[in-house]
């Protein structure tokens, strides 16, 4: 490997170049917000580019991590992120094993049945009507299930199960194992970068999820995080003020610079799990694990 | 193997109990609730469950309990507020049908938009609202003597009964032409009356370079992208594009389609080829988007709220931090060839309503709340706390003395848009403002008078072809602003209008005028008996 | 090859199977399924209060009002053609750039970009849109300022038809094709070293190894990912475009969603709304059973 032909030599440097340059422009955004966060409200309201501060104020910061329900909707998402996440990776996992043996009778029926429900949905009304009926408004569950299981993380997983050489599991079986060791000791240690993947999928999808709140939860003090900030947006719309409507804050933040801290403090979080994913993309990790 | 076997039936299990067990947490919840208020009869405190929308939305904030307190001293029986906060602007409408699509899960008071017609029509006739009616003759003064006449009849039923109250009436209207006064002075400009003034004192903001850095960078006239950003010309010009108005003979036509609507669309697309315009004000420019142009102080005149010149106003500051030797000066409406001028009106009904809902077990006592909150001093207290506390009067001008957060804390504001008051008791208004309020009441009537703001809620044939009628205007008008159609496409649009259902929109609109003119007559004398007597 | 046997036997053969797959489908039954029922207001005219059961028939009526309305055709096809040119360019592009990834050697770098790229897809529409608009105002843009700077004319690239859809899909790959490499990557993980081994014993410089080793090796993933974006054939975006479009492009950028939306404002009518979705989703449908059948015929693994 160490042997690199001219060709691949250019190849290698023009691919960091490449990268460097995508980095520069792929985190603008994000350090366009950063730095409009950062900056004194009455200054950035001019707007541009923002390449560092205008002025200098965390004002905006003080605003969503002091509002009173920040600290409940941050636990809120928490306990849902880790729970719903647990929940939802593995039995999307199950249900993609079980689908993905070609030998189940009725697999075709199967699919088909997750596949139209990627799209077709009852709409919004009647998911709410039943979560009602289950007695779910206002419990962590309401958050937690809807969005649990999708066809597309179904099928997404079930294509890496389907890669995983058949040779392993009838070695197994003539060692006299079951499906459900096979799927338990085998599969599942197999398959931990497309588990950490459609973890961080579902994770992801949970943690940003406000609609949910919207619909299911009546009790602010159960709001997730997502739907307080938008609420903490919504409430400093300069819009409405000028239509002489007392909002109670003053001059030291503004919409935009709430907006931009709370896109901030919803991502941070967030990117912590990013490490623990990565770990799983390690080239080699199938024959290790059998190895191991 | 078996491990693995038992967390696959004990989680599935878990689903299913966690369902189950909610469902018989609820349904006690309901019983004991509803077993409680039989029992204890009159005595008991009143549970009012509502939905708020404004401030901050701080849940069992000092705000609730005052208010609590304040009712408890004025109507002498416990109150209990159970509020439900609603989410942002974005979803309020989602939120709000879902509460109301279910009896058992309704609020005893539910606030909701103006725009939810059909949702309010749908709870009217289907019963689920009550006829405040009764109550508000007997215990409603406040509400009654502080909304016009004019307003109650956009919530007055045909039937002689009243299914909802205005939450929130803007100011008569809210907006003014604004210029930057430091440039009319430095360029030696007079005040503007007539369009032709007003365009020349644009065209010496384009091109005098009146922020003197020797690039030609500034811009006349910039908006947010919609229509009524160009009120300067076309409300001069008696144009409204997107209201009905009232003819000469009486009838009503649709202003995207009359003459000086063409007449105005051409002097606005000879001012964008002269570069008077703001490129940015044909699209993609939103009202907050607006505001950071208004402050980075390269645009000479504007049609915007008149709380701008309110000191506590944000882009007033944000305005000042950048431009400091910048100041804005409001001018009254443009004069258009016939001597016609007129400010932007707002609604008369109303843009958010309040019903009392058929859960509501005491509606007469949950009028009297509602009134109790409509009086000048609870209003100010949930609004803006106790004086000397949490605000003071400093020559007229309000001055508060919390912070924003301890003010989000205390929840100021949470209660906002249940009956607000825009008069005296609105105390952040300075006096200035307050009287420019009163001024531009008086000089938004022209078109007032003119415009036609419909009561009915059944107007199938508008409903069914307006989006695409409207969609046509946007793309024919701002098309022509542009220059990249001809000012002939205008009566190409108008033949267009008739063809895609403009016949019968005009129909069902001159047939709605003249109901509503028959009828306001009728509510005129039932007002007078009904209303009158018992303010 | 398989014997017809007796689907009993085969069924206890497989218990195990259908005890994983039991909760799943449990689940999908009670939180898809039965709500199901809601997808008949788009042949009603739906009445919240009365309910999905009571709201009174109407049959195609509003599939017929969709359909009748002056624009439609042009906003169906802006919605293929806006979605198409997505797929076309947004498909390939973080397959591409998972193989550039993987090329990388230093690991930290490698995490680094990674964690980097991720990031625009945290970037709500909202706030993107918002500095797409800066960036490409006629005014002070900073697109234009290099524009003058070479001489030319400034442009306002948002209300000009020409540059409307390209600008859809290069800020829509912006925004997603650093999350769109994740899925890839973890495939590539799972690639057997001992290939690539083989490959440079063979003498398979860098470009051949991509081609002929990790291609054919995560070609599943990309087929069945392929066959699901077909799902979003009518999906063009709403959001974005909502947040991006203008009188001056309508004629290129209404779709069937944008148009929904407006008729929504002056009229909330859940029917329409769901006749709409009823609509993209019976071609979509039709799109993945083809897609499926032609991979299926081509001798890959489809989605069933």
């Amino acid at each position: 490997m160490n042997k690199l032909t001219s060709g691949e030599k250019w190849f290698t440097v023009a691919n960091y170049i490449f990268m460097i340059l995508l980095i520069v422009i792929m985190v603008y955004p994000f350090w366009y917000i950063t730095m409009y966060s950062l900056s004194d409200s009455k200054l950035a309201a001019s707007g541009g580019l923002f390449l560092i501060p205008k002025g200098f104020s965390l004002a905006s910061y003080q605003t969503v991590l002091g509002n009173v329900s920040f600290l409940s909707g941050f636990k809120v998402s928490v306990i849902v992120t880790v729970i719903g996440t647990l929940f939802a990776t593995f039995f999307t996992a199950t249900t993609a094993y079980a689908i993905s043996k070609k030998r189940l009778r009725g697999k075709n029926f199967f699919t088909f049945l997750i596949l139209f429900t990627m799209l077709f949905n009852g709409g919004m009304i009647p998911n709410y009507l039943l979560i009602k009926e289950l007695g779910m408004i206002d419990s962590y569950w309401a958050l937690i299930l809807p969005p649990a299981i999708g066809a597309w993380n179904i099928f997404v997983m079930r294509s890496f199960f389907m890669g995983i050489p058949d040779e392993m599991e009838e070695a197994a079986k003539i060692d006299g194992a079951s499906d459900l060791t096979i799927f338990f000791r085998i599969v599942l240690p197999l398959s931990k970068a497309v588990l950490a993947t459609i973890g961080l999928f579902v994770a992801v999808g949970y943690w940003n999820d406000f609609f949910s709140t919207i619909l299911y939860i009546n009790d602010k003090e159960k709001w997730a995080l997502q739907a307080v900030l938008r609420d903490i947006i919504s409430n400093t719309s300069s819009a409405l003020q000028s239509q002489g409507v007392s909002l109670g804050f003053q001059q030291e933040i503004s919409e935009s610079t709430v907006k931009m801290s709370s896109i901030i403090i919803a991502t941070v979080p967030i990117m912590v799990i990013y490490p623990f994913v990565q770990k799983y993309f390690v080239k080699g990790v199938m024959i290790g694990s059998v190895k191991g | 193997m078996k491990k693995a076997a038992m967390i696959v039936v004990i989680l599935s299990m878990l689903v299913s109990l966690a369902a189950c067990g909610g469902a018989n947490e609820t349904n006690n919840g309901t019983d004991n609730a509803a077993g409680q208020t039989g029992q204890n009869g009159e005595k008991s405190p009143l549970q009012i469950s509502m939905t708020l929308m404004g401030g901050p939305k701080t849940p069992n904030a000092w705000s609730e309990s005052a208010l609590e307190a304040d009712l408890e001293k004025n109507l002498g029986r416990k109150v209990d507020i159970q509020p439900i906060m609603l989410p942002g602007w974005d979803q309020v409408q989602t939120k709000i049908n879902l509460l109301m699509s279910d009896k058992k899960s309704m609020p005893d008071v539910v606030w909701y938009l103006g725009s939810m017609t059909k949702e309010y029509d749908n709870w009217a006739k289907s019963g689920v609202l009550v006829d405040l009616l009764p109550y508000l003759q007997k215990d409603g003064k406040n509400i009654l003597q502080y909304y016009s006449k004019e307003t109650l009849f956009y919530s007055w039923d045909k039937t002689g009964k009243f299914y909802r109250l205005p939450g929130d009436v803007a100011e008569p209207s809210a907006m003014t032409t604004i210029l930057r006064k430091d440039w009319m002075d430095k360029l030696g400009l007079k005040k503007p009356e007539t369009v032709e003034e007003y365009i020349d004192v644009l065209r010496a903001f384009t091109n005098g370079d009146p922020d003197g850095n020797n690039k030609k960078d500034t811009y006349g006239l910039s908006g947010p992208t919609e229509w009524r950003s160009f009120a300067p010309i076309l409300y001069a010009y008696k144009s409204d594009p997107e209201n009905f108005m009232v003819q000469p003979d009486g009838t009503v036509k649709y202003g995207a389609i009359l003459p000086q609507t063409k007449q105005a669309l051409k002097v606005l697309q000879d001012m964008y080829k002269e570069g008077l315009i703001d490129p940015r004000m044909i699209a993609n420019t939103d009202g907050t988007k607006f505001d950071e142009i208004v402050q980075q102080g390269k645009i000479g005149s504007f049609y915007r709220w008149i709380d701008y010149f309110n000191p506590s106003s944000i882009v007033a500051q944000g305005f000042k931090a950048n431009n400091p030797s910048g100041e804005l000066m409001y001018i009254d409406p443009i004069k258009g060839p016939d001597g016609f001028s007129s400010d932007y009106p707002e609604q008369t009904g109303g843009w958010c309503f309040i019903s009392v809902t058929g859960k509501a077990e005491e509606p007469g006592e949950v009028v009297k709340v509602l009134n109790q909150m409509a009086s000048p001093e609870t209003y100010k207290l949930i609004n803006f706390g106790r004086e000397n506390e949490h605000y003071k009067i400093e020559n007229g001008e309000f001055k508060t003395l919390v912070n924003p957060d301890e003010s989000a804390k205390l929840g100021l504001g949470n209660f906002s848009w249940y009956i607000s008051r825009k008069d005296e008791a609105n105390i952040k208004n300075t006096p200035e403002v307050m009287e420019l309020f009163k001024k531009r009441a008086e000089t938004s009537q022209p078109l007032r008078e003119l415009r036609v703001e419909f009561k009915s809620l059944d107007r199938p044939a508008w409903k069914e072809y307006s989006t695409d009628i409207n969609k046509l205007r946007d793309q024919t008008f701002y098309g022509i602003i542009s220059g990249k159609l001809s000012i002939d496409e205008f009566d190409k649009f108008v033949n267009q209008y008739y063809k895609m259902g403009g016949q019968q929109i005009e129909e069902e609109a001159n047939r709605l005028y003249k109901e509503q003119k028959k009828e306001y007559e009728e509510y005129e004398k039932w007002y007078a008996e009904q209303i009158e007597t018992n303010k | 090859m398989l014997e017809k046997r007796s689907l009993l036997k085969d069924v206890v053969r497989d218990k195990y199977l259908y005890l994983l797959l039991l909760p799943g489908l449990i689940y999908i039954l009670i939180f898809k399924y039965i709500p199901m029922y809601g997808l008949i207001i788009a042949f009603k005219e739906y009445n919240i209060l009365m309910g999905v059961a009571k709201s009174p028939w109407v049959g195609f009526l509003q599939f017929e009002r969709l359909f009748r309305t002056p624009d439609f055709a042009q906003i169906f096809s802006n919605t293929i053609i806006i979605s198409t040119l997505k797929i076309i360019w947004g498909f390939p592009a973080p397959i591409i750039l998972a193989l550039l990834l993987n090329e990388l050697r230093r690991m930290f770098f490698k995490r680094f970009t990674q964690t980097v790229i991720y990031l625009p897809h945290f970037v709500s529409w909202v706030i993107f849109a918002g500095i797409i608009v800066i960036f490409l105002n006629p005014v002070d843009g900073f697109v234009n300022y290099l524009i003058v700077q070479f001489g030319g004319q400034p442009i306002n690239f948002l209300t000009e038809p020409a540059y409307f859809r390209s600008i859809l899909v290069i800020t829509e790959i912006y925004k997603e094709v650093g999350w769109g490499t994740i899925i890839y990557l973890a495939a590539i993980s799972g690639v057997n070293p001992a290939l690539y081994e083989a490959a440079v014993m063979d003498g398979a410089n860098k470009f051949r190894q991509m081609w002929h080793v990790t291609l054919p090796s995560i070609r599943n993933v990309i087929v069945i990912l392929f066959i699901l974006s077909l799902g979003n054939i009518l999906e063009a975006g709403f959001l974005q475009i909502f947040l991006l479009y203008n009188p001056l492009v309508m004629d290129v950028a209404d779709v069937i969603d944008t148009y929904v939306y407006r008729r929504g404002i002056v009229d909330a009518n859940y029917s329409l709304g769901a006749a709409a979705g009823i609509f993209k989703s019976v071609i979509a449908l039709i799109l993945i059973v083809t897609a499926n059948k032609i991979v299926r015929k081509a001798g890959g693994e489809g989605l069933w």
